[in-house]
Formats: C-alpha cells, sequence, structure tokens
C-alpha cells in the first residue's frame, strides 16, 4: 500500500465508505465505456435515483452488482468456457496437418508452451513492433491473475500483493493503449474491426478503474468481498467504488469465453492437436 | 478479362459461372464446410482459424506474396482470411447476424465472390504463416477450405481439375501418357543414360511383386527427365528390386492436385493409386522427387485409409537416398559434382514432411562445395510453384508468380553465389525453370537424384 500508492490519484481512505456516500457523483462515475450497454445504463439510472432518494437505490444497485451479478457473470463463464473447450475437444480426429519441426516429448512441448507464454517468442522473433506492448498487456494480465491467487490464499503480506495488483494493471493498462495506438495506425488498421479495439478497451477500463478505485491496492477489502463471494455469503463491497471494477469484471467474464479473448483455450488445440500433431 | 481483384486472373471468366447466381450455392457449400461430420477431415483446425485470429498481421509480416508486392493489401494473408470469416460470421454466427459491423461481418455478393475465388488463388498454402502465428493460426488452410467450398460448387481451375484430377484418373496420369508413349519414353531414357554414361541399365517397368515401386511425378518424364534418369541409376547401382509402373496398371502417377484443392477428388485420387499398388504387390512405394505427393501418402493417407488396405511403406525417394549412402550400399563422390550447390527447401517437404537433414546429407555426400540459402529449412520462402501454381499460367499469371513469391527467390539465389541449385520437387522445378529465364540467373537447377547419379561411383 505504502509503497506505490502515489500511483493511485484516488485512493481510497479508510474511511473512505462514508466519502463516497457522502459524494455519489464520485462513486456513479460514467467513464469511457460504461455509457452504452444496459446494465450500466440502469447503474446510471440507479444513481440517479440514488441521489435523490439519498442512497436507498444504490444499495439496491450495489448489491446487484456485488452480491447477485458476479454468480451469474462466473456460472456463464464457466458453462461458455465448457461449451467451447467441448466444441473443440470433441472434434472429430482431423488428417494430419503438422509443421515442422515440434517438440516430440512432453518436456520439450512443456517448454515450448512456457516460453511462448511467458516472452511471446512468436512475436518477438516475426512481428517485433507489436512485441513490447504485446507483452506488457500479457504481463499485466498474468499479474492481475497472480494476484487474485496470492490474495484469495493469502500468502503473501498485503505489501506485496498491493504492488502485484497495481503492477499488473499499470502493465495492462499501459499495454492495451499501446496495443490499441499500434493498431490504429499502419497495416493492422486495415484488419481491425470495432470489436478488435473494444477488446482491448475492456482490457484498459478493468486496469485502469482497478487502480483508480483501489480494487487491487486495497487487499484487505477486496479479499474481505472475493471471499464473501466464494464462501456463498455474498456481500456488497465495503467500498462502493469498488462496484465499479466489480461490473468491469462481470461483464469481462461473460464476455470471455465467447470472445476472442479466450485464445488462450483455443491455442492448446492448435498447438497440440494441429501444429504439433498428435500421436496416432 | 475484367478485373476483378487485382491485374491478373488465375480464374477465367468460363471457370468462374460468371453469368450464374453463386452465392446461394456457395453459402450452403461453406455451411457444410462448418458441419463436424460433413468435413471432419479439417473440421479443427478450419474452426479454430475462422474463430481466434487476434488480428495481429504476424502472417504478413512473413508472407512471401505480400511482402514482395510490396505490401499490398489484397496479398495480406489475414485480409485474405477475413474475405471469408466476414462471410462467415454474417450467416454462421449469432454475433455477426445481429452486430455485423461490429464484429466484421458482411452479406457476400456475385463480386465479392468473384474477388474471393480469385484471392484464393493467390497463395500457395506455404504455410509459413501459420508457422509464424503466435496461434498457429493457419490461413493456408482457411485459403484451402475455401477452394473446397468453390469446388463443390463447380468452380476449380481447370489445370487442376479437368485437365489435372479428371484426366489423371482416366488416363493414368494427369499428362495424358498412354501405355505406348510412356514405354518408348523409358526406351529413349535408357538410351540416353547410355549414351550419357556408357553403361546401359534396364529400366524395369510393371513388376509385380517388386520390393520398390518407384512412382515419380509423370510430368517429370517429360519436363524434368534427367531426374528420372537419375532415379533409375541410383535404383540401379543400389542393386534392389525395383520398379517403375506403366499406365496399364491403373494410376502411374504420383501427383495428387486434391490435395490442392478438394478432399473429395484428394480421396478418389489417393484411392486409385492405391488400388494400383497393392494390385502390383509391391513392399514399398517410393514417391519420387514431388513434395505435395509425400504430403499425401506420409501424412494425409493415414487417417483416410485405414491400416489393412494400405499394406505398403511409403517412402520418399530422399530418405531412400539417404539411407543408401549411409549403408554404404552406393558410393558417391564428390568431386564428381564440383560446381557451388544450393537446396531450396520445397514447403511440401520441409514445413509439412520433416524431410530437412535427409536431402542436406545427400548434398553434402555428393556435392563438393555445399552451400545454405538464407533463411532456409522451417522458413523458407515459398518458390510460387507451390498448390499447382507451377502449372498455372493463364493470363498473365506466370507474371504474378515471378513478380512475387519469384522475385524473393531470385534474390536469395544470387545471394548464395551457388551455380546449381538443386530441388526436390516437381512444383518446385517448374517454378526455378521460369525465375532463372525470367531474373536470367546464371545457374541451373537439377534434380537431388541428378546430382547423386552424377556423384555415384561405379
Amino acid at each position: 500500500m505504502t509503497l506505490f500508492s502515489a500511483y493511485l490519484p484516488l485512493e481510497p481512505l479508510p474511511n473512505s465508505v462514508g466519502k463516497m456516500r457522502a459524494r455519489p457523483g464520485v462513486a456513479c462515475w460514467d467513464g469511457p465505456g460504461l455509457r452504452g450497454g444496459s446494465r450500466s445504463n440502469s447503474v446510471v439510472w440507479a444513481c440517479n435515483q440514488a441521489r435523490e432518494k439519498g442512497g436507498q437505490g444504490m444499495e439496491e444497485v450495489g448489491y446487484l452488482i456485488g452480491a447477485v451479478l458476479p454468480y451469474a457473470a462466473l456460472g456463464v463463464c464457466l458453462a461458455g468456457a465448457l461449451y467451447r473447450i467441448l466444441f473443440w475437444a470433441r472434434a472429430p480426429k482431423h488428417l494430419h496437418w503438422e509443421l515442422f519441426p515440434y517438440p516430440r516429448t512432453t518436456a520439450g512441448k512443456l517448454e515450448e508452451m512456457i516460453v511462448e507464454v511467458l516472452t511471446l517468442r512468436s512475436l518477438y522473433t516475426y512481428n517485433r513492433k507489436l512485441w513490447l506492448p504485446s507483452l506488457l498487456m500479457h504481463w499485466g494480465i498474468y499479474f492481475l491473475a497472480l494476484w487474485l491467487l496470492v490474495l484469495l490464499i493469502d500468502l503473501f503480506s498485503g505489501n506485496f500483493t498491493g504492488a502485484l495488483g497495481i503492477w499488473g494493471g499499470i502493465l495492462a493498462g499501459v499495454g492495451s493503449l499501446w496495443l490499441a495506438f499500434r493498431r490504429m495506425g499502419g497495416d493492422l488498421k486495415q484488419l481491425s474491426s470495432p470489436v478488435e479495439y473494444l477488446n482491448l478497451l475492456l482490457v484498459f477500463l478493468l486496469a485502469v478503474v482497478g487502480l483508480i478505485t483501489g480494487f487491487f491496492a486495497n487487499t484487505v477489502e477486496a479479499r474481505e468481498y472475493l471471499l464473501g463471494i466464494l464462501t456463498f455469503s455474498p456481500k456488497p463491497p465495503a467500498n462502493p467504488s469498488f462496484l465499479w471494477e466489480i461490473l468491469l469484471g462481470e461483464l469481462f467474464l461473460i464476455y470471455l469465453p465467447f470472445g476472442r479473448m479466450f485464445h488462450f483455450a483455443a491455442k492448446y488445440f492448435s498447438y497440440h492437436r494441429v501444429k504439433w500433431g498428435e500421436a496416432d | 478479362m475484367r478485373k476483378v481483384l487485382d491485374d491478373f486472373r488465375a480464374l477465367s471468366d468460363e471457370v468462374l459461372r460468371g453469368k450464374e447466381i453463386r452465392v446461394p450455392h456457395f453459402l450452403e457449400a461453406m455451411k457444410k464446410s462448418l458441419d463436424r461430420r460433413d468435413n471432419w477431415t479439417f473440421w479443427l483446425p478450419y474452426v479454430l482459424s475462422l474463430d481466434v485470429c487476434m488480428k495481429c498481421g504476424t502472417c504478413a509480416e512473413v508472407c512471401p506474396v505480400y511482402i514482395a508486392s510490396g505490401r499490398q493489401e489484397v496479398y495480406h494473408p489475414a485480409v485474405r482470411s477475413e474475405l471469408i470469416r466476414k462471410v462467415y460470421r454474417r450467416y454462421f454466427t449469432w454475433a455477426g447476424r445481429l452486430f455485423p459491423g461490429l464484429v466484421g461481418a458482411e452479406d457476400l455478393t456475385e463480386d465479392k465472390l468473384d474477388a474471393l475465388a480469385e484471392s484464393i488463388y493467390r497463395c500457395t498454402v506455404c504455410r509459413r504463416c501459420a508457422y509464424a502465428c503466435p496461434l498457429a493460426i493457419d490461413n493456408g488452410l482457411i485459403v484451402r477450405e475455401a477452394r473446397k467450398i468453390f469446388d463443390a460448387i463447380g468452380i476449380a481451375p481447370d489445370e487442376l481439375k479437368e485437365k489435372g484430377t479428371r484426366k489423371q484418373l482416366e488416363m493414368g496420369n494427369a499428362t495424358g501418357t498412354p501405355t505406348a508413349a510412356f514405354l518408348d519414353i523409358i526406351e529413349f531414357l535408357e538410351e540416353e543414360i547410355e549414351d550419357q554414361r556408357g553403361y546401359k541399365i534396364k529400366i524395369p517397368v510393371d513388376k509385380k511383386g517388386a520390393e520398390y515401386l518407384l512412382m515419380h511425378n509423370a510430368g517429370d518424364y517429360l519436363a524434368f527427365a534427367e531426374t528420372v534418369m537419375g532415379a533409375a541409376e541410383i535404383f540401379h547401382a543400389a542393386g534392389v528390386d525395383w520398379t517403375l509402373n506403366s499406365p496399364d496398371t491403373g494410376i502411374n502417377d504420383v501427383v495428387n492436385y486434391g490435395v490442392f484443392f478438394s478432399d473429395v477428388e484428394f480421396a478418389e485420387v489417393l484411392r486409385a493409386q492405391i488400388k494400383t499398388i497393392v494390385d502390383l504387390g509391391v513392399k514399398t512405394l517410393v514417391v519420387g522427387e514431388c513434395g505435395h505427393a509425400f504430403e499425401a501418402f506420409k501424412f494425409l493417407m493415414l487417417r483416410l485409409v485405414p491400416p489393412s488396405e494400405r499394406p505398403f511403406e511409403v517412402k520418399s525417394i530422399l530418405e531412400l537416398i539417404d539411407e543408401w549412402i549411409r549403408e554404404g550400399r552406393i558410393k558417391v563422390d564428390p568431386e564428381k559434382n564440383p560446381e557451388p550447390v544450393t537446396y531450396h527447401d520445397s514447403c511440401k517437404l520441409g514445413r509439412l514432411g520433416g524431410l530437412y537433414e535427409e536431402p542436406r546429407r545427400i548434398l553434402k555426400a555428393c556435392c563438393k562445395d555445399f552451400r545454405e540459402m538464407e533463411p532456409n529449412r522451417e522458413m523458407s520462402y515459398c518458390c510460387g510453384g507451390g498448390s499447382g501454381f507451377a502449372i498455372m499460367t493463364k493470363g498473365d499469371f506466370l507474371k504474378f508468380r515471378m513478380e512475387t513469391y519469384g522475385k524473393i527467390k531470385a534474390e536469395q539465389l544470387k545471394a548464395t553465389g551457388a551455380s546449381v541449385v538443386a530441388l526436390a520437387c516437381s512444383n518446385c522445378k517448374g517454378q526455378f525453370r521460369e525465375i532463372i529465364n525470367y531474373y536470367r540467373l546464371p545457374l541451373r537447377f537439377a534434380g537431388i537424384s541428378e546430382l547423386v547419379a552424377n556423384a555415384l561411383v561405379r
């Protein structure tokens, strides 16, 4: 917390709960990307209601986003992921279509996979201009995944975990923004449809809103909230501004299995079953 | 001819059936291509390649056509794939039906169909891009699947179908050579060997129960006879029980253009070839210097034909020569090939077939000065003859081959300083013959067998 708090312009203070309630305009920040969708419209509407009714509606919306939707989103995510993975896994054995050379041993395959996942070697070798931005974004996402894991099992000190989350957010935010700019110029522009930018925007918002609201940094409150969800005793987060990050996280979970961001799972099949072949 | 994509036309208006309504038929065939049962042969790599491209453009950075053309958008491999993906999304995914603009989905029109048909004949399915792709997405496969869809609605280059697979099935070979003419050629080649080398060898034909049946690309008998002669000398020197076969026995042409554009044609040709091989009762089929035929027999056949129905071994002539040299069954003297020799990795033999070391060991044993071409092996640039292009010359198509793929290859060749480029694939030979003429390069091409035969010590 202390080490990286300088990076957090809107880091919530311990008594921020009360502050947020007092200033609903902050909690109801309807920044870019949150407009338009029916759910976020309802949030904006509910926030307006909240302003009028002095927080009553806000609590309902908070409960919906913070305690109900997480389960819906997780359910959709798991079911969607299962559906898509089975869709590929149940594929009939296609004709051999390997590319040589490829690793023949499990150790060799693991090595190539790990090196590719951690260093994005293909981009480094063949498409250098995308490598660094992509690497930053991916490492940011890896950091955030690790942050979530470390947070839940409470393995390290809050300082370390918070730092992991903050760095994850920074890397993912910078990487996704950089990638979006790269995409807007040169050969990639002709190749990109709006959904490519939306994917990057979603990652960017997840990262930035997580930083701004302090969700990544405030490990005690984040942990308490997430554990509540996992132990089926959901409570809206103590810090209502977290709701923005939670809502984005829910959107992300719902969208993940059906969009191209699911490529990490597809990659298993395209490498292990196609490019590297499969024993008969 | 009217312009539909660029300055070239691989398919004539007649082949394209430009006056007919084709879109509904195309969509129906495409629907079948997306069915896991109807299209089980390539369904998994196909749907993966349609669904999860991240549009990073890495494919373009390694694509010979795109780079050599000065990065023209129409030749961008992922832009080409997007032509078919847009149709896929619009008609076969809910996101594309509901939000076409958002996800990049578009209606198919007759004009777009023309452009798509031409576009898929600007890629040789060399799969260099699939090798480099971080996700192993395969633009080459998408091209081939699109070719399959077009073939299903009756649109395929006549060089590959009417004068290719159909002719091969009818005449026994895609060159249309009848048995009498074939036997004349064999006799002529025996005389040629005697003239050149001063000894007489008998080239066995249609010998039942032989250990090895050597099946060449039938075009080699007409265009690259040195390869056929070289192979005969090598087999003779090895003292093995071998034979060639004539159209009398069925199919005497190892090519299978179905590999390029149609699983249906592929399977039909393969069945006829297997019947011929089984009828002859040979132990091993030796695939001559032909890239795609090696792919067909060594890989594509395995899951298509049950082992009991193909009771013979398959070997590339490269594998066999390499074995024989290492065993000492044939003796070679590199001093007999003193000129600098380089080797071009055929895509089908290398990236798709894994034969990288065999040709190199052979050439190092048979040539005094072997030089690598850069880049090579899995990053070898396709010469531009692949997927049937070597026999497609209509209109300005030869110019397309020369100004794109050919341009890179010519530069690579010059950089080696070699005076011979060794090739092990007929399509490559056809393309290099043109490259050497077009760019007036001071070198010649030679089949591996030709160089080995020249180095034989008797």
